[in-house]
C-alpha cells in the first residue's frame, strides 16, 4: 500500500530474564494518533493482576508527569468506578505470576493527536486473563497536560517487572 | 533484566540500559501510587459490603425475608424488568433510572 492508514511503526518482545520497561523513543511525527497493543505478565505474585502504566515522552526525553484518569474496572466481583490523579498513566490490567500459567494481559492504548500543541488524552481497554473465577478488566480514559508533541512512550508494571514474551506493537494511524 | 528496552522507531536500533535517574524516581512512584490505589479500593469495597449488611439488617427487622430483599436488590439492576412486574400486578410507580 503506498500511503498506509495503520501502520507498524515497532515492536519488541521482551528476552530472557524480562525487563522493567519498554521504551519506544524517536516516534515518527507523521501520522495523527497511535495506538499500542500490548501481551503482558509481571512477576507480581501477591495478586492475579497488576497495573500496566505508561509515561508519554517529550522532547529531550522528558517524562511527562500528572495524569488524571476515569475508569471502570472489575474484578469479577466487585464494580470499582475510579477518577483520580497519578503520576503515571495508569492503563489498566495485566496478567501476573499469580494468574494461570503462561496467561498474558491484553491491553490496547489509543492515543490521538499525539504531535497536537493541545492537552493529550488516551484511551485503554484491557483484560488480565485468567483462567479462574476471578479476572481482571478495565475500561480508562485519561488526560495529560503537557502540550508538547509526544517523541516517545514508556510502558512498565505497577508491581513488579516485565516477563519473557511480553510484547508490544506500536502503530501509527492516519487518514491518507 | 535490563531496566529499559528502548527501540528507537526512527532507526530501528533496540538498546538495553539501566534506568535514568528521572526514570528510577518515575518507576518507584508510580508503584507508590498504585500500592495506594488499590488499598484504596479495597477499602472502598470493604465500606460498601458493610453499609449494604447494615441496609439489609434494617429491612431483616422490618419483617422482610432475605427473599425478598434479593428480589429487591434484583429489580433494582434491571429497572425494565421490575416495571414490566409491577404492570403485571397492576401497581403503578416509578422503579428507577431506565437506561437499560
Amino acid at each position: 500500500m503506498a500511503n498506509p492508514t495503520y501502520k507498524l511503526i515497532a515492536s519488541q518482545v521482551v528476552g530472557s530474564g524480562g525487563a522493567s520497561s519498554i521504551t519506544f523513543s524517536s516516534i515518527p511525527q507523521t501520522y495523527t494518533d497511535l495506538q499500542v497493543v500490548a501481551s503482558a505478565r509481571s512477576t507480581r505474585t501477591a495478586a492475579s493482576g497488576d497495573g500496566l502504566d505508561m509515561y508519554f515522552i517529550t522532547s529531550g526525553g522528558t517524562l511527562t508527569t500528572g495524569y488524571t484518569y476515569k475508569a471502570v474496572q472489575t474484578d469479577s466481583t466487585t464494580i470499582y468506578n475510579t477518577s483520580t490523579g497519578y503520576e503515571q498513566g495508569w492503563g489498566g490490567v495485566i496478567s501476573t505470576n499469580a494468574s494461570s500459567s503462561n496467561a498474558f494481559g491484553s491491553t490496547i492504548f489509543y492515543i490521538p493527536n499525539y504531535t497536537s500543541s493541545n492537552q493529550k488524552s488516551y484511551s485503554v481497554d484491557s483484560v488480565g486473563e485468567n483462567n479462574a473465577s476471578s479476572g481482571w478488566l478495565s475500561f480508562n480514559a485519561a488526560l495529560n497536560s503537557t502540550t508538547s508533541a509526544i517523541t516517545g512512550l514508556q510502558f512498565f508494571a505497577g508491581n513488579g517487572s516485565l516477563v519473557q514474551y511480553s510484547t508490544f506493537y506500536l502503530y501509527g494511524i492516519k487518514n491518507s | 533484566m535490563s531496566d529499559v528496552i528502548e527501540i528507537n522507531c526512527t532507526t530501528g536500533q533496540v538498546t538495553e540500559r539501566a534506568f535514568t535517574p528521572e526514570e528510577l524516581a518515575a518507576n518507584q512512584q508510580a508503584q507508590a501510587d498504585y500500592a495506594a490505589k488499590q488499598a484504596a479500593d479495597a477499602a472502598a469495597a470493604q465500606a460498601q459490603a458493610t453499609a449494604l449488611a447494615a441496609t439489609n439488617a434494617k429491612l431483616i427487622a422490618l419483617g422482610l425475608t432475605q427473599v425478598d430483599i434479593n428480589n429487591l436488590l434484583g429489580a433494582a439492576q434491571n429497572p425494565a424488568i421490575a416495571q414490566a412486574a409491577l404492570s403485571t400486578t397492576g401497581a403503578t410507580g416509578a422503579t428507577g433510572s431506565s437506561n437499560a
